[in-house]
């Protein structure tokens, strides 16, 4: 626990975290370039559905992305509930926007690539609808945040809300399994990915890249906040 | 900053409430109203002033959000008035714990319970949740359904069974490989939609007496399901290429 609150500290978290952005920002000029080029020579056209199938490499990471950050934005709830450290109020706030960013890039790019392959842009399945219940969760928060004047209390009922959506993400994960869905199971998998190699390269890698992003706006945001609290109280 | 010069005062007059003629407290004071001499009846003043920051000093420790805003330091009972805080630092620190514990639980009760919710929900609305009937399911079920009223039906297109008539006019079988229906539909199909490969069509039962034949369904549109399987073509055709064909097995 003490190690916790010691590398929540806010001087802690600007000296550890000041050098490495412009690491990360290289590393995400790296990835996305590199990422384009494979893509570009490999041309992928899947035996099925053609040219469409190529979303599939922002939205499947997309929508990995948003339940990871969502878990932890549930694990960060939980630690703001509990032990009240401030700076997992801000902590929270950049998680749900992070969230709620690749929820939204998650529907639009699935909803582009129903139309061509479903023959709609949405139906209220069991998949589509606990994502959608995770971006309508993801923005009330986000609007309560803005419509509550009172700082902390907004911020413990967004907690709140955080802790008891963690409960959406398994049904999320395992809609397609436990009811007939028209969203196809997953088809990448710890031991056998229905996949072939050479697209589930390119799906890891959007995922670093989208990882690597988050990683980026959370440590910026993390670093304007503290210095505008600095600025403020001195 | 605001309440500097305010504690300064305070912390003078309980040190001499009695002494007319101290202005010590005002020295770093911003306000004009004390900068010069002390107005008449300022003790009085002070001592209500004293009450109300006691009443406030209470009110703040029992809802715990001073800190919040004050600092970012993670001893809960560090405030703004410094005074109160040293004498009963451990009262405050034992009450925190128990606050904390207390907390922790409530928090993993509530998510716990919220799960059972959640999964009596789920229990409960089970059957809406199917997003289409099998045609097995169909066959014994054999829901209520008219053209006001649908339902969905899903499985594979049967191969060789798409037959189609002029207007747009379609008909194919749909099985999950123990029953069969057959659906008539009037419109375009999707791009996906092949013989071998799943579909879900949304419509209604037509006939249900199925006397041998398979029960007919009227379906009002008609929506590609494809599986998890993704490769490039070229791979595909190398793969079809090097696959033992019937004639080469014994």
């Amino acid at each position: 626990m003490n190690f916790f609150v010691w590398l929540l500290k806010p001087s802690n978290v600007i000296k550890y975290t000041d050098n490495f952005i412009k690491y990360l920002v290289i590393l995400l000029n790296i990835l996305i370039f590199s990422n384009l080029i494979y893509l570009y020579f490999l041309g992928f056209v899947d035996y099925k559905q053609g040219f469409y199938a190529q979303i599939m490499f922002v939205h499947v990471p997309a929508a990995w992305m948003a339940i990871f950050v969502y878990i932890l934005l549930g694990i960060t709830s939980f630690l703001f509930l509990v032990y009240k450290h401030p700076l997992l109020i801000y902590i929270n706030d950049i998680f749900a926007f992070l969230s709620l960013l690749f929820v939204t890039l998650t529907l639009i790019t699935g909803s582009l690539w129903g139309k061509p392959t479903w023959g709609t842009w949405w139906v209220w399945d069991a998949r589509l609808t606990s994502v959608f219940v995770i971006f309508l969760l993801l923005l009330s928060m986000l609007i309560l945040r803005f419509l509550i004047e009172n700082f902390y209390d907004s911020a413990k009922l967004v907690s709140f809300l955080g802790l008891i959506g963690i409960i959406n993400i398994p049904i999320v994960k395992f809609s397609v399994e436990w009811w007939n869905t028209l969203h196809q199971p997953s088809s990448i998998t710890l031991f056998k990915s229905q996949i072939d190699y050479s697209l589930l390269i390119s799906i890891y890698g959007m995922f670093l890249f989208f990882f690597i992003f988050s990683l980026l706006i959370f440590f910026i945001y993390l670093k304007v906040v503290i210095l505008e609290l600095k600025y403020q109280s001195s | 900053m605001r309440f500097a010069c305010w504690e300064r005062l305070l912390a003078s007059a309980r040190q001499s409430v009695n002494v007319l003629t101290s202005a010590r407290g005002t020295r770093f004071c911003h306000r004009r109203a004390f900068s010069g001499r002390m107005p008449v009846g300022w003790d009085t003043t002070a001592r209500k002033a004293l009450a109300m920051n006691d009443m406030f000093m209470r009110f703040r420790f029992q809802y715990r959000s001073g800190a919040m805003y004050s600092s970012f330091s993670t001893s809960q009972g560090e405030t703004l008035f410094s005074a109160e805080r040293v004498s009963d630092a451990a009262v405050w620190r034992r009450r925190l714990e128990q606050r904390r514990r207390r907390q922790f639980y409530s928090a993993l009760g509530g998510v716990v319970g919220a799960a059972l919710m959640t999964f009596a929900v789920i229990k409960t609305m089970e059957d809406s949740m199917i997003f289409f009937y099998t045609p097995t399911q169909v066959l014994e079920e054999l829901p209520p359904t008219t053209a006001n009223r649908r339902m969905r039906l899903g499985g594979l297109v049967v191969s060789g069974s798409l037959q189609r008539h002029g207007n747009g006019d379609v008909e194919f079988e749909i099985t999950d490989l123990e029953n069969e229906v057959l659906v008539t539909f009037n419109g375009f199909l999707p791009d996906l939609f092949r013989e071998g490969q799943s579909a879900v069509v949304e419509g209604y039962i037509l006939e249900r007496e199925n006397d041998g034949r398979p029960l007919r369904f009227k379906a009002t549109s008609v929506l590609a399901k494809h599986d998890e399987k993704y490769m490039p073509a070229q791979v595909r055709s190398m793969l079809e290429k090097n696959r033992p064909t019937r004639s080469d097995t014994p």
